[in-house]
């Protein structure tokens, strides 16, 4: 494995995550007229009512569901109890019928739960576009994968799976702090705790979406041309090959 | 009391926990806490599950 395989799981996350968020700004316009008068939304995650009395206004679907619809997925998100998982603050389980169930800790806030589906559903979007590369298919390889994080050993460039968590971080960055928003001016005249209430997302995933090391890792590949992404379209869109990548 | 007894007896994997029908499960996991060894993580993945599967678990709708 190559550290150009590294930058490929990086892109993907990143691409990924901002299909599936323009294809959320897609389905819901409204939110694309507020934003380009400078009031920014929080992303939403899963359908939320909006009773504005208008049909069109009814109903925002979220980044869950629109993953469901181009992945032909059933995703549902559960609740987990803190005694029951303390080591963790969420996972995902996929099962061999295409039941994708995200677990996410009641204990953190309202922001961190947010954050947390937003990076297990990156991972979802990215497994479904590399395929068997970044899977932890194998138990045995999730239990070394655990060990790894476990002893807060840093980045291993030859080790994809712990590579894609990484990823996955920036993949959810990306999709609850959108390129649209940031070249809205969303960062340029409010402090950062503003920001994070504002989109309900922790303030420290703020800080990172604005720290000028992120945004050099971030803007080459922003700035690859859009015929790139077409694959990762396809990938999404064609949801019957998902596991085969 | 042998406590080398206890843990020999008790299932060490996922697979072992789940069964054979989990064997393509595939998880990604948000470690939030570094005091504990990987096979008690496995051990809190596997409760999480089974009480999924039992039904125990809040569905949450509204992000």
């Amino acid at each position: 494995m190559s550290s150009k395989e590294g930058a490929r799981i990086y892109e993907a996350a990143i691409f990924t995550a901002k299909a599936i968020v323009e294809g959320y700004f897609s389905a819901n316009p409204s939110l694309v007229k507020k934003a380009t008068k400078k009031t920014y939304h929080p992303v939403a995650l899963t359908a939320k009512k909006k009773p504005s009395g208008w049909a069109s206004d009814f109903l925002i679907r979220g980044l869950v569901n629109c993953a469901q619809t181009r992945l032909s997925k059933d995703i549902t998100i559960e609740m987990a109890e803190h005694e029951d998982m303390p080591a963790l603050h969420g996972f995902m389980d996929e099962d061999s019928e295409s039941r994708v169930r995200i677990y996410v800790r009641n204990d953190l806030n309202f922001c961190w739960r947010r954050f947390v589906v937003a990076k297990e559903l990156s991972h979802l979007l990215m497994n479904c576009y590399l395929g068997d590369s970044v899977r932890e298919a194998r138990l045995e390889e999730t239990e070394r994968l655990f060990d790894m994080l476990l002893e807060g050993a840093p980045p291993d460039e030859n080790n994809l799976p712990f590579i894609s968590e990484y990823a996955a971080l920036i993949g959810a960055v990306e999709m609850l702090i959108p390129k649209r928003y940031v070249e809205g001016g969303l960062l340029e005249n409010s402090d950062i705790l503003s920001i994070a209430e504002q989109l309900k997302v922790p303030r420290k995933w703020v800080e990172m979406r604005s720290h000028p090391e992120f945004l050099a890792i971030i803007q080459p590949i922003y700035e690859k041309e859009l015929y790139q992404m077409a694959p990762i379209h396809d990938h999404l869109y064609r949801s019957k090959n998902c596991r085969s990548g | 009391m042998s406590t080398k007894a206890t843990t020999t007896n008790k299932p060490r994997t996922l697979r072992e926990r789940l069964g054979a029908d989990h064997d393509i499960i595939d998880l990604k996991v948000q470690v939030g806490d570094n005091r504990y060894s990987s096979s008690e993580v496995l051990d809190q993945i596997a409760t999480t599950l089974e009480k999924s599967r039992n039904g125990e678990l809040i569905e949450f709708v509204d992000y």
